[in-house]
């Protein structure tokens, strides 16, 4: 069975970013990973901008991963089985409710011990999170293996603080990870993998 | 789940100037059109960004990506390429909470008017939404607006 890397977080927090430098981070390490994504809006540009970096992905579109496409994300993950990746990475959309997707992923076998709920909070937008998010965020934080507290630099420490505050009261024995904006896969992200994987894994 | 309080819209939005002008021209106009409907749409109180990301795709290579998540940070900017583009096509997805697509419409609409001076052609059209619980063919409905300056 494939580890699957679960990555999760609100609209515009670096998932993708997140993704994209996970992606580079595998493949120097020889390691083979495939790709989901799921986005909102009319036409989706995140996948072409994958495809653009050269990237194959696999998207699914019109609708929403934990709800309209959850049968459809089964189906992907049994077409990806063929091409034997050691990761699959699956993007949900930034509105989607993660708890839902990976209630989904554990209906269809898979072993939630073979998933790793990576999620990436904004803390630049705390403020908003809270005036009009709470619900999914509270659920987000509550779901997740690890907390990736990105941004943190621009946040400026005391808004970092109030991040580790949310976090902390929602789940007291969460992992937390300070990241920042262009360097989301840091030496502690790249040694959370490395425990993951099991193995050696370059950088 | 959450695309409930936080609506899409889709624009394309084409942009052409009267000469071929570098990548880097493009970001600087593209960008400061996006940071100005961004800071236009959240001027009204309990307006939020989700997420407002924009993308070209030049010939071979070359793209421009462009994202805001709030008003108050500047727009974030990837480029790759060398060629020189007059003319130039970016696909908007706007999720932003609080705005429907009109007001979305509206409001881009108004940045190119307040600046009539960019000297710059452009067209934006609305990718209505598909109906997602229906198996058959697209049925995108484009509203086109558009003003040249010559």
């Amino acid at each position: 069975m494939n580890n699957i890397f679960f990555i999760s977080g609100f609209l515009g927090s670096g998932k993708t970013t997140l993704i994209k430098a996970l992606v580079e981070f595998f493949s120097v390490g020889k390691i083979k990973s495939a790709l989901i994504i799921n986005e909102i809006g009319e036409i989706g540009i995140d996948n072409k901008y994958m495809k653009k970096l050269g990237y194959n992905i696999w998207e699914l579109f019109g609708g929403c991963i934990c709800c309209t496409l959850a049968s459809g994300l089964i189906e992907t993950m049994e077409q990806l089985k063929k091409y034997e990746p050691d990761v699959i990475l699956i993007e949900p959309s930034g509105g989607a409710d993660p708890k839902a997707t990976l209630d989904t992923l554990m209906h269809a076998g898979i072993d939630r011990q073979k998933i790793t709920n990576f999620f990436v909070l904004d803390a630049t937008r705390l403020e908003m999170f809270t005036a009009v998010l709470l619900p999914l965020i509270s659920s987000s934080i509550t779901e997740a293996d690890v907390v990736l507290i990105n941004k943190a630099e621009l946040a400026g420490s005391d808004v970092f603080d109030e991040a580790v505050k949310l976090v902390e009261g929602l789940s007291s024995d969460m992992p937390i990870i300070r990241t920042d904006k262009n360097n989301l896969v840091n030496e502690e992200v790249a040694g959370l993998i490395k425990n993951i994987l099991g193995r050696q894994v370059v950088k | 789940m959450y695309q409930n309080e936080f609506k899409p819209t889709t624009f394309i939005l084409k942009m052409s100037l009267s000469e071929e002008t570098q990548l880097e021209r493009w970001c600087d106009i593209a960008g400061f059109v996006l940071e100005t409907y961004a800071k236009a749409l959240t001027e009204t109180d309990g307006v939020y960004i989700g997420h407002i990301k924009a993308l070209f795709q030049g010939v071979a290579d070359d793209y421009i990506k462009l994202s805001i998540y709030k008003e108050d940070i500047p727009v974030g900017i990837e480029v790759f390429g060398s060629s020189k583009y007059r003319e130039i096509s970016f696909i908007i997805n706007s999720i932003v909470y609080g705005v429907d697509e009109g007001l979305s419409l509206q409001t881009l609409e108004q940045v190119f008017a307040g600046y009539q001076n960019f000297l710059i052609n452009y067209e934006i059209t609305l990718i209505d939404k598909h109906d997602h619980d229906h198996n058959h063919g697209c049925e995108l409905d484009h509203h086109h607006h558009s003003q040249g300056n010559h």
